[in-house]
């Protein structure tokens, strides 16, 4: 019996060993100071989902980086953002992208579900904290171990390269050039919306809440901003709630309503987001937003 | 509670303590352990079903006894019949009695008649067809004077209940099981070792191979109106591996968990999908349940004893019965029905027992012939899957119909198609294994015996990641519905 308990915790043992090691260089590799560090005229912040990292092509925003990542929750968000922050204490003001699918529930399976959950989980998993990490274990166990176990391996490749490197536009986020043209057909998808029974993601928006938190006490300025949508978008069906959420949990803040900004039909990919040449319309219009009290 | 969670990585450590370290003084106390940490086990699942188990276990239990006490064959008789009908009318109801009454008023509509069947709004009580054969094998046994009753409850019980076996077999019986839990029982490190092997290959099976299968098998079934022929098949074939991971990965984790107890449990799989014939097939499959129907239904029935024409009867009431075992649809029993016609052919001509030996013993590749034997054999049981698989006999059709058409020559096509060939290359990864050990109990076994310790380890230790990194998108093991 001796014999076996020693030889199975010396089994056990290697394998949380090889874990704990891992996890620490995580720790220390992934988001290193060095890498997360941007140039010093690099003053604004722009976080928000595919919205956003279609729409804002920092090319044409001056003294702005756009870590906006399509697919995002605001649970990944505000991890990013905390350590964007921390690294880059140069920076004074955040824009978030607030639309009304962020307060929809189905933001939940943006949270949680199998495709989301290992995508950021693998990417932002080591900035988390205990919080964060127990609702995602609580909402999806095996999801959850199995995108834990994925970061292992493909984070440790990831540090391979263990020179002084700079986080890549893509892999924390950044502008997605987008060269296709709104078809009409695709109205039909935001049609099918609006059938549906309407409720809110809490667990989204308390991570919105923490990001505007932690920019109040850091003093950074928080801007929300809509993204502009076609016209064909019907927001009705999410209206009333989205400015009840407005007015009643972010009415100090400041709100950039950009949602029937004119953007000509070729300037949109589809009729959530924009394509490149409406993107650099935006951006042109965004700059002026971003840097005119600079 | 599932064998693939984080509940049972921590129950079975604590049972597994106990057992050894605190209730070691004898096997009756080990039992009363095992017994309360098998209704544990279970009311995890659903604490309101376990007095339904706890009185077929008190039923079989009581009437063994009679029936063994019994002055008179008349006596005797009486408490048999009444353990069997209360046992098979649990069954009825909670499995089968929606089906009927679905399916009378079906037959009835065909008459121009219309009547709204009074159905049932009951869950299936996980492991109720399991835990029933259980049972009934022993009623049986004892009523054939096999064996006597067992006087002592808790051994019993703990015979019915023992938790690895509980909600999906393998289907033991009393001849085989009880004896090893009256008897004192010692720790075997190598019986322990082989336990934690055959969990580890078990775990493999189904959250690696079966949970990752299961991802586009459910995809393709699905939504199978869409997709090409070729698709089709593929997703025949997910469904195929997914069933045989799903299940014998069970089995594995079952038979290993019992050997931590120093417990040996009968075999359930022997690699079905190596036969060489149908009759192969079944010898190799659901071992348990199979010999169950051999030793409970065809024998008593006759047998091969009554010639050929009583052979075909007999072989074809275990079929529709053992379809009928797995669910009450349609679906199972013309898969079972479907299975009676592939083995036909050698009943009738008397090579059923032609394959009694493993293919290729000692070599490492079959012969041409054995090759074309086991793909051939392997079509077939595709094929009867889908039938299993199916929701109702129409998809099922329809399926098949599907395959057959001119878009099977063309590529697969479907969402994930990356995701899918990494599927296809672990499953070759794992039938390779499988080939490899096909001499042993699971294919593991042995596997690296041969090499150097740390060699040996490091390849355990690449099992464990796959399981964490190449997990599936958890599944319910398919049998829980059974």
């Amino acid at each position: 019996m001796k014999k076996f308990i020693k030889r199975l915790l010396l089994f056990l043992t290697i394998i949380i060993g090889f874990v704990f090691i891992d996890i620490c260089l995580q720790k220390t590799l992934l988001f290193r100071d060095e890498d997360m560090k941007f140039a010093k005229n690099i003053h604004t912040l722009i976080l928000g989902h595919s919205h956003t990292a279609n729409s804002c092509n920092t090319k044409y925003i001056k003294n702005s980086i756009n870590l906006a990542s399509p697919g995002e929750a605001y649970i990944y968000t505000y991890f990013k953002a905390k350590k964007v922050i921390e690294t880059n204490p140069q920076i004074k003001k955040v824009y978030v992208e607030f639309t009304n699918n962020q307060i929809d529930k189905h933001m939940d399976n943006w949270i949680w579900d199998d495709t989301h959950l290992q995508y950021n989980f693998i990417s932002y998993g080591v900035l988390m904290d205990y919080d964060a990490l127990s609702l995602l274990y609580k909402k999806n166990p095996s999801g959850f171990v199995t995108a834990f176990s994925k970061g292992l391996f493909n984070n440790l490749l990831k540090m391979v390269p263990l020179k002084k490197r700079k986080i890549q536009y893509g892999s924390i986020g950044g502008f997605k050039t987008n060269n296709q043209i709104f078809i009409n057909s695709k109205v039909t998808k935001n049609k099918k919306m609006t059938s549906s029974n309407y409720e809110i993601s809490e667990s989204n928006l308390y991570y919105l809440e923490q990001i505007v938190k932690y920019c109040k006490q850091r003093k950074i300025e928080v801007i929300l901003v809509r993204s502009p949508m076609h016209k064909t978008y019907h927001v009705s069906f999410s209206e009333n709630e989205y400015n009840k959420i407005l007015s009643k949990k972010f009415k100090d803040i400041k709100f950039i309503d950009n949602k029937d900004f004119p953007i000509p039909d070729n300037g949109f990919h589809d009729i959530e987001h924009l394509n490149s040449t409406g993107a650099k319309f935006y951006s042109q219009y965004f700059n002026k937003l971003v840097n005119e009290n600079n | 509670m599932l064998f693939n969670t984080l509940s049972y990585a921590i129950f079975l450590p604590i049972v597994f303590i106990l057992y050894w370290f605190v209730f070691n003084k004898s096997y009756k106390y080990q039992n009363t352990l095992l017994l309360i940490s098998s209704y544990f086990f279970y009311a995890c699942w659903d604490w309101r079903f376990l007095f339904l188990l706890i009185f077929s276990t008190v039923l079989d239990y009581y009437t063994g006894i009679k029936m063994s006490d019994a002055k008179n064959k008349k006596y005797k008789k009486y408490w048999f019949w009444l353990s069997i009908s209360v046992n098979l009318g649990f069954l009825g109801v909670f499995k089968y009695y929606n089906f009927f009454a679905d399916s009378f008023a079906d037959a009835i509509a065909n008459f121009g008649l219309h009547v709204d069947p009074w159905t049932l709004k009951v869950i299936l009580p996980v492991g109720i067809s399991f835990y029933t054969f259980h049972g009934l094998s022993y009623v049986i046994d004892i009523y054939k004077d096999r064996i006597k009753a067992e006087k002592n409850f808790l051994d019993y019980s703990v015979f019915v209940c023992f938790f690895p076996l509980l909600v999906a077999g393998p289907i033991e019986r009393a001849t085989h099981l009880l004896p090893q839990i009256q008897r004192n029982r010692k720790f075997d490190y190598n019986r322990a070792v082989d336990g934690l092997r055959q969990i580890l290959w078990g775990l493999f099976k189904k959250v690696v191979i079966a949970d990752n299968c299961a991802e586009f098998a459910n995809l393709i079934f699905d939504n199978h109106s869409s997709y090409s022929g070729s698709t089709l098949l593929l997703g025949a074939v997910f469904f195929t591996v997914q069933i045989y991971g799903d299940f014998s990965g069970y089995s594995d984790i079952a038979i290993g968990t019992a050997k931590l107890f120093g417990i040996d449990l009968l075999k359930n799989f022997a690699f079905p999908y190596f036969s060489r014939d149908i009759a192969e097939f079944w010898r190799r499959w659901h071992i348990s349940l199979s010999s169950w129907f051999r030793d409970y239904l065809y024998i008593p029935l006759g047998g091969s004893k009554g010639g050929t024409w009583m052979k075909v009867r007999n072989t074809f009431i275990i079929f529709l019965v053992s379809g009928f075992w797995h669910g009450a649809n349609w679906t199972y029993i013309i898969w079972g029905f479907l299975n009676a016609i592939y083995i036909m052919p050698s009943i009738i001509f008397n090579t059923n027992r032609a394959n009694l030996d493993i293919v290729a013993s000692g070599k490492y590749f079959p012969s041409l012939k054995e090759f074309f034997q086991i793909i051939i054999t392997f079509t077939l049981t595709v094929f009867a899957w889908i039938f299993f698989r199916a929701k109702n006999l129409s998809e099922a059709f329809d399926y098949i119909i599907s395959i057959f058409s001119h878009s099977l020559f063309k590529l697969p096509q479907f969402r994930g198609l990356t995701k899918a060939l990494i599927t296809i290359l672990l499953t070759l990864f794992f039938f390779i294994l499988e080939w490899i050990g096909r001499e042993n109990n699971f294919a593991i076994q042995k596997i690296g015996f041969r090499w150097n310790s740390k060699l040996r380890w490091l390849f355990y230790f690449v099992l464990v990641f796959s399981i964490f990194y190449f997990a599936g998108k958890e599944q319910v093991f398919i049998y829980f519905n059974f």
